[in-house]
């Protein structure tokens, strides 16, 4: 990939706390314009990618960089809880000398939170639309977001990623936004960037990743080479192969992979490699 | 970010100007009717307040530690245990800035209300020096002069630092708490009575309001000698001093007139440990993430 082009670039980027390594060897170029989708489970190291780009946390080695102007919105979405919606708006142009108020009310007022009301006393819908809108007030030109999905039910979920996706795209803002609830990213996100155990697993775009791989459903003897295979799985008499640039043999029924599918396979795959790295 | 600071800080410093201003108009009426009754005998001033000098000096050594343990140690720690330092930290102010704000912001109206009620103290209680103990003596010396904003300084330094690196407010209260006693304790008795020289008594009789930092037995020569009390047994005290060589007593003290020289010279010490602790959160604040 063309890095000269990439909104957000990590370079042997290593972060190590106490316990050990949350992330090491990592290596990423998220092409401008993007909507990247950070995958991986609880522990994998999402959050402090997010908190290493944003500069809240200092990488232990290696570097990374966001070119352009960031938005973060920071897990847990926290806003100051006793503070009115129209406080939040205050402080974020109190905080922010390139503050769009327009913009930013506009987006309060299309999620109908009523500008009075105090941040505890909003739905967690409410509350993430309120934080998105300060996220998206600084007008951000590459938009880090951590799990902003992770507390909402099925309907807010789809009116959040709704609204987002509205602003962003009309912006061309370059988004990453992290999820273990790879269906939420489905069909959304261009971009994938999955990391496991503290390192980066798989990356690239979306379409050439789903169209390299086929997932193989076969007879429990069915012969793949070895280099080519992902990750295996037998049931019963079946097998389940998910393996990359393969024409399918013959004795085997062969469908590209959902997006779900190919991260779950890297994710089981990666799960022994992974453990050695955060241990 | 002054606003965002304001907005956040709002109650507590509103509340603990309140009680401030309480304690004021209390310390107001006190110098109101003292004033009605001055110049007076010490015998009468301790008929009339003896009872409440009793308790007022701990309300205002009280004060200040109270303000650093509610008003200081929640204005990091509060972030931390709410996550919104994340969002003060991702705008587009800097780090230092959005700490340096939230300090100053918290911590000066508070600084400036105590060191204010200092100066009224010192006009309330100033005349009262010579009724219980000095007004160079704790807790008379610490509950006036500007030394009560110093101290109300080092409390909200305290706290607030402690918040930045405990990141709990109950664990920066006690904190706060424990501190302010040992500075407290370590000024007072390491630092005080060293801010000026003392003066000689050759009688053993000191000035009223004054601070007696030392007493001793003098022989028929003028030097100082020993005397041993437990020693005397049936002997009247009198006879036993002749006995041991005593010829005279002799006293070192601080006389009253040095009171403001104390205050600049204590509140230097204190305010040279609030720089410390500034130091230590500009410290901390830096690993914040």
């Amino acid at each position: 990939m063309d890095e000269g082009s990439a909104a957000l670039v990590a370079a042997g980027l290593g972060k190590r706390y106490r316990r050990g390594w949350a992330l090491r060897g990592c290596a990423v170029a998220v092409p401008r314009g993007r909507i990247a989708a950070l995958v991986g489970p609880n522990g994998a190291g999402k959050s402090t990618l997010m908190a290493l780009a944003t500069g809240l946390l200092r990488p232990t080695e290696g570097t990374v960089a966001v070119r352009g102007k960031p938005g973060f919105l920071a897990q847990g979405k926290p806003l100051y809880q006793g503070f009115t919606v129209e406080e939040v708006l205050h402080a974020g142009r109190a905080l922010n000398p390139d503050w769009d108020d327009a913009y930013a009310r506009r987006l309060v007022a299309e999620a109908e939170v009523p500008l009075g009301a105090r941040i505890r006393t909003l739905s967690g819908g409410q509350r993430t639309r309120v934080a998105l809108a300060v996220a998206l007030g600084r007008r951000p030109e590459v938009l880090l977001l951590d799990e902003p999905l992770a507390d909402l039910d099925p309907l807010a979920r789809q009116e959040v990623m709704g609204a987002l996706l509205a602003e962003v795209a009309e912006q061309g803002t370059t988004v990453l936004l992290s999820s273990h609830v790879i269906a939420d990213l489905d069909g959304i996100c261009d971009h994938l960037l999955l990391l496991s155990g503290g390192r980066v697993q798989l990356a690239g775009d979306v379409e050439e990743l789903l169209a390299e791989h086929r997932l193989l459903i076969g007879p429990r003897e069915l012969d793949v080479p070895a280099a080519a295979v992902v990750e295996r799985r037998e049931t019963g008499r079946q097998s389940t192969v998910l393996v990359r640039g393969l024409e399918p043999p013959d004795d085997a029924q062969a469908h590209e992979p959902t997006l779900e599918e190919l991260a779950l396979g890297y994710l089981r795959a990666g799960r022994t490699s992974g453990r050695e790295v955060a241990a | 970010m002054t606003w965002v600071a304001w907005r956040q800080q709002r109650l507590l410093t509103l509340v603990s100007l309140a009680l401030v201003a309480l304690v004021g108009a209390g310390m107001a009426a006190l110098w109101a009717d003292l004033s009605s009754v001055l110049p007076a005998d010490p015998a009468v001033l301790d008929e009339r307040y003896g009872d409440l000098l009793g308790y007022v000096p701990f309300v205002m050594l009280a004060m200040p530690v109270l303000l650093g343990m509610f008003a200081g140690a929640p204005v990091f720690a509060r972030e931390f245990e709410q996550g919104t330092h994340v969002f003060g930290l991702t705008q587009s102010i800097g780090r230092t800035r959005w700490w340096a704000t939230k300090l100053l912001v918290a911590g000066l109206p508070v600084t400036v209300a105590m060191a204010l009620l200092g100066l009224l103290n010192a006009k309330a209680l100033g005349p009262l020096s010579s009724i219980l103990t000095s007004r160079l003596q704790t807790p008379m010396f610490e509950s006036q002069g500007y030394v009560l904003g110093a101290y109300t300084a080092v409390a909200f330094a305290l706290g607030a630092t402690a918040g930045l690196v405990v990141r709990s407010t109950l664990g920066a209260m006690a904190i706060t708490l424990a501190g302010y006693v040992g500075v407290l304790a370590a000024v007072a008795n390491l630092g005080r009575p060293h801010y000026a020289g003392t003066e000689y008594s050759a009688s053993g009789a000191v000035e009223p309001g004054a601070w007696r930092v030392e007493i001793g037995y003098l022989d028929a020569q003028g030097a100082t000698t020993t005397f041993a009390g437990q020693k005397c047994g049936e002997t009247p005290i009198a006879q036993c001093l002749l006995d041991q060589g005593v010829a005279g007593r002799f006293a070192r003290y601080h006389p009253v007139s040095q009171f403001w020289e104390f205050q600049g010279a204590e509140s230097g010490i204190v305010v040279l440990v609030v720089g410390v602790l500034v130091a230590v959160s500009a410290w901390a604040v830096r690993r914040v993430h």
